[in-house]
């Protein structure tokens, strides 16, 4: 798969902006049906070794997908946009990197509840939409 | 926090676009960006890189200095 457009097809903000909807899409869809199938398959017992791993692991798969498809559309948006973008996630990330160290060291010294390593990617996303309302400008 | 010490850049992209009758999507389609694109050019939030500057300037078949100018240039302008 390649990230560019090729000279046939050329590289539109709008073909970009489907392409990252599709491909998000796609990935949301099968992280819920992995989810869902995950958690029938485990629930009815007996699976343990390679195949509990390899189920263990399933869901996570079409989010790594979706990260792909956002540094894909990164690349593939105008300058401006991803001028404008970079900040966004930068800013996001930035804010899920300092929440998950000051909450990481809350449960070690302040027994605090637990924040569930599957939790960051939502977190991040949510941060990320709120960084899109927020940031409006690359000045 | 420090911004970049380089000044400000002006441009006349939104009288250019405005001789021709196009709308910001129509120049936009000309120029393979996105119209938030080019608002943001038109109304200084954003300086675009040299490729961009030389595609916007060719297609109004303009030397780039006369579709973009920076502070310092149009300050000299000034006192001359």
């Amino acid at each position: 798969m390649t990230l560019h457009a090729t000279a046939d097809t050329p590289m539109t903000p709008q073909r970009a902006k489907r392409r990252y909807f599709v491909g998000f899409g796609v990935s949301m869809t099968l992280y819920v049906v992995c989810v869902f199938g995950v958690s029938f398959a485990l629930k009815r017992g007996g699976v343990e070794g390679p195949l509990l791993y390899a189920l263990a692991v399933l869901p996570s798969l079409p989010l790594v997908y979706s990260l792909y498809v956002m540094g894909r559309y990164l690349l593939e948006m105008d300058e401006y946009q991803r001028a404008l973008h970079t900040r966004r996630m930068l800013a996001a990330l930035g804010a899920t990197l300092a929440f998950c160290s000051v909450w990481g060291f809350l449960e070690i010294f302040a027994h605090v509840a637990r924040f569930d390593l599957y939790l960051v990617y939502p977190l991040f996303s949510t941060l990320w939409g709120l960084s899109c309302i927020v940031i409006r400008s690359v000045k | 926090m420090h911004r970049h010490p380089v000044g400000e850049m002006k441009n006349r992209l939104r009288v250019l676009r405005a001789e021709r009758a196009w709308s910001q999507a129509e120049l936009a389609d000309h120029l393979g960006v996105s119209r938030q694109t080019v608002n943001a050019i038109e109304v200084e939030k954003y300086d675009p890189s040299l490729p961009l500057a030389f595609k916007i300037a060719r297609l109004f078949a303009l030397p780039i200095e006369q579709v973009f100018e920076d502070e310092e240039n149009s300050a000299t302008r000034v006192a001359e």
